[in-house]
């Protein structure tokens, strides 16, 4: 009796896990997406940049700099506002103050109670005035710029560059830039990743492998290409996230693990940038936004179906099974720039506007009841761990 | 911001220029900063000064309040909330563009406050914030130096102190109210009749009178008197100087105090127009570019000059055709700049006493031991050059050391063509400025048009004329422009 008893026990209990666990793998899904176009008062269709401030939304378009407030546009700011060019193309804001640092291609504007202060090649230390990214860190704004790298000491007014004649830059051309902690990683088309130590004041490149070709040899063998359009660091994960023209690569510090549309559910190998955070790394892509959920190895894409105005998810299972679901809103465009996260919503920018995307757990949960093609707990992924190179 | 608890920097905000006065509204929902000098901008435009608003609750930036036509913003006083919570800013309304000539005529500076509204809410892009200017002079007279400024509880007095003027005004809220209600703002910041619909008094004080602040009874109000070492105590029911109190300084004037009296007091102008210390706040520069040599609109214009540090750099003036600082602080102010009598002997010996020995600021940007940074290193090597990056010569008179030398200032007190006059200029020749704080000193070159020190070279050097520097990089530019910032 006793035996049979523990042996129910046993059953009850390893049902539930794995029932469980079932369910906990599958990834949350945005099935809502309200879109920003010109039709609602956007400047321009164009969205390079969104970054997400609170309640706060700044987009950063071909024709301006965007405040969206209360789900509409509240303010949009031009040339003529300050701004010192129309195409705005990295925002950042300085969590201590409360400002925003803008990189467009005029220089960096410091935008600051209403105000902008702007600073160009010609006026300060910048190195160039075609800027793409910027982060805020401490006191220190730092700037990717066509040249090379540029620092500002926001204390001190002391610009400090970098490029191929004092850095190991293959090429200088800098796309992205992503602080992670005593390091600072850099996006260089052409010329791979760069990590700057901040506290010892040096370079690391990471380029390909046998430094003979652009790309890797080998699926996991090192930075999957060196025209790296972007950079992400997952500060839950500790892993930073390139994005390149040729695929998708995460580095843990010892370990490479790439991604390609051929063995993953990347809806393009054609990435213009990453974000990760907590175990989801997402990749903005020519042919819609992919989402991976890095421990299960699944994959979530969303494009715009055929169908107008509704919305396509395609879930990839770890066994490669794809599973395609519908929702009756799209993201603006497949053509993906850049997104933000605020809280369980993400914002994306798009070549045909910008998207907030929305979760709605009661939507996802009937989505997943819909869907003909359930996971079992036999898909379940192995862990990247295991998985090997 | 600091935490008091720890001593610790807990973050640190932009201000303007030249910071002056830190003010936490009643309801401790804003802080606000006055700043002295005003925005760097194009040098044929009036000047923007800027009041920074801080959230005080989320310690963030909120606002930064523009002052159109205004410069040196001291003291900030919220009034009670009865009347609306507006502030009151003192300020000073430079007439720059215009030639310094008409001084005869008045009108060149005009002193007043600023009427400020804050936006109660988080502004989304525009100054929410609404401005008004007011002026506290007379037509025949003027009260150069608004610097201290308080509000009785009640509100219905406000005291403001005239620091070049040694008076204290006191005027009558609900008057001044009416008199924002009946004159358009656009007009106000220019109409020299304003004072004299509000302003109930006007009481002497001390010299330097600076700030003031009013019992919780609001019957009498203490003006500190800098350059006196005293109070004077206000009775303001009766309003009038009710005693003044000695708080024990020397009681023998020195040459050194009683020059800075001099420095800071605007009596000797006509009709009390400004003093030394106006157009040089904390015996520094005004950040601006007047039209002072000539009396034709538009010639000539010249950037203000520091006065920090000033001894042994003569010639003075930017055509170096002062010879001495007797000179220019004795017949000339008297004659081109006050339209006065001037200064008597005795007193322009004191006077020049006092601007001798105004020293430098401590340097922000070199390290406490005197050890340089590597960019300040490398700076420093480019500085003192002989050769450009391809290896040829530079000459002698192109190299930084020959006109800035070390040893006197980093001036070698001598006129020389950098190429940067324009068509405006009698001359080209200018006298080589001296560049110890350098940094502290914009807008640069003789006319104020370089905002930054990039600029003297990244816009002003196209042809090498001040200096070999088109072969270098922007790196070395930077790592330059590091050096100078230690000098």
């Amino acid at each position: 009796m006793k035996s049979t008893a523990k042996k129910t026990l046993l059953a009850v209990i390893v049902l539930l896990a794995t029932t469980g666990f079932a369910w906990a793998q599958k990834p949350h899904l945005i099935t809502r997406w309200e879109n920003y176009t010109t039709a609602s008062g956007m400047p321009d269709a164009k969205v390079f940049c969104v970054t997400v401030d609170g309640s706060r939304v700044w987009a950063g378009t071909e024709d301006g700099l965007v405040l969206i407030e209360n789900g509409k546009v509240a303010k949009v700011f031009k040339p003529e506002d300050g701004l010192p060019h129309r195409a705005v193309m990295g925002i950042a804001v300085d969590k201590n103050t409360g400002d925003l640092w803008i990189a467009t291609f005029g220089g960096v504007s410091h935008f600051s109670g209403g105000h902008f202060e702007n600073f160009k090649n010609l006026t300060s230390g910048l190195l160039n005035d075609i800027c793409y990214g910027i982060a805020v860190v401490d006191q220190y704004v730092w700037v990717t710029t066509t040249a090379g790298v540029s620092r500002y000491n926001t204390y001190t007014g002391e610009w400090t560059n970098w490029s191929e004649k004092n850095a190991p830059f293959h090429e200088p051309w800098s796309y992205g830039v992503a602080p992670a902690g005593d390091k600072i990683y850099f996006a260089i088309w052409g010329g791979g990743l760069l990590e700057y130590d901040v506290k010892g004041n040096y370079w690391k490149p990471y380029t390909d492998p046998d430094e003979e070709m652009e790309m890797v040899l080998f699926r996991n063998q090192g930075l999957v290409h060196i025209i790296v359009s972007n950079v992400a660091w997952n500060p839950d994960t500790k892993m930073v996230w390139a994005s390149t023209y040729f695929g998708l690569s995460g580095y843990d510090g010892r370990n490479w693990h790439n991604y390609l549309t051929k063995d993953s559910g990347l809806a393009s190998d054609f990435i213009n940038a990453p974000k990760s955070r907590r175990n989801e790394v997402w990749a903005c892509t020519d042919k819609g936004l992919s989402m991976l959920d890095y421990p299960t190895n699944t994959w979530v894409s969303y494009r715009p179906s055929q169908q107008k105005g509704q919305g396509e998810i395609e879930i990839t299972w770890p066994n490669g099974k794809k599973e395609k679901l519908a929702t009756p809103t799209a993201l603006a465009h497949n053509y993906i720039l850049n997104m933000d996260f605020q809280g369980e919503d993400i914002w994306v920018a798009t070549a045909q506007g910008l998207s907030h995307g929305i979760r709605e757990p009661q939507k996802e949960a009937q989505l997943y009841a819909n869907a003909r093609n359930h996971r079992s707990p036999g898909d379940l992924a192995p862990s990247h761990s295991q998985k090997g190179d | 911001m600091i935490d008091l608890a720890s001593g610790t920097e807990i973050k640190r905000f932009s201000t303007h220029r030249y910071p002056e006065q830190v003010a936490l509204s009643r309801d401790g929902r804003r802080v606000y900063v006055s700043n002295i000098l005003p925005h760097l901008g194009s040098y044929d435009q009036p000047p923007v000064s800027e009041l920074l608003a801080l959230d005080a609750t989320k310690q963030v930036v909120a606002e930064r309040i523009l002052i159109p036509g205004a410069i040196e913003l001291r003291h900030i006083a919220e009034a009670p909330a009865q009347l609306g919570g507006y502030l009151l800013v003192p300020l000073v309304r430079p007439k720059n563009l215009g030639p310094l000539i008409r001084v005869s005529q008045g009108w060149v500076l005009t002193h007043g406050m600023a009427v400020v509204r804050p936006a109660l809410h988080e502004p989304v892009g525009e100054a929410e914030s609404k401005v008004t200017e007011v002026l506290l002079d007379d037509i025949d007279y003027y009260f150069a130096g608004n610097d201290g400024v308080a509000f009785t509880p009640d509100g219905r007095r406000v005291i403001i102190t005239s620091a070049e003027a040694n008076v204290v005004s006191i005027f009558d809220t609900a008057k001044l109210a009416r008199r924002l209600q009946q004159v358009p703002a656009e007009e106000l910041a220019d109409r020299l009749d304003s004072a004299l619909t509000f302003v109930v008094a006007r009481l002497a004080t001390g010299h330097n009178p600076t700030a003031v602040v009013v019992s919780p009874d609001g019957l009498r109000a203490y003006v500190a008197n800098r350059l006196d070492d005293s109070l004077t105590v206000v009775d303001l029911a009766h309003l009038k100087v009710a005693s003044t109190i000695d708080l024990g300084g020397p009681k023998c004037i020195t040459p050194m105090r009683r020059g800075e009296q001099l420095f800071f007091s605007a009596k000797y102008c006509f009709q009390g127009q400004f003093a030394c210390g106006t157009c040089h706040p904390n015996s520094h520069l005004d950040g601006l570019a007047w039209n002072l040599e000539t009396p034709q609109l538009g010639r000539d214009r010249v950037a203000n000059r520091t006065l920090r540090g000033i001894r042994d750099t003569a010639p003075y003036k930017w055509n170096g055709r002062n010879p001495d600082l007797a000179t220019q602080c004795g017949p000339r102010i008297a004659k081109f700049l006050f339209r006065s009598e001037g200064f008597n002997t005795q007193e322009l010996e004191a006077l020049l006493t006092y601007i001798n020995n105004i020293p430098l600021a401590p340097n922000r940007h070199l390290a406490p031991d005197g050890q340089y940074t590597e960019a300040q290193e490398r700076g420093k090597a480019i500085f003192y050059r002989r050769h450009t990056n391809d290896g040829r010569v530079i000459p002698v008179q192109s190299r930084c050391e020959t006109c800035h030398p070390a040893e006197t200032h980093y001036t070698n007190r001598i006129s020389t063509e950098v190429g940067s006059a324009t068509k405006y200029d009698t001359s080209g020749l200018l006298d080589t400025p001296q560049l110890d704080r350098v940094y502290e000193d914009a807008p640069y070159l003789h006319n104020g048009e370089a905002l930054t020190l990039e600029e003297i070279w990244t816009v002003f050097n196209n042809y090498d004329t001040h200096g070999i520097t088109s072969d270098m990089s922007k790196e070395q530019l930077n790592d330059m422009i590091e050096f100078l910032k230690t000098l």
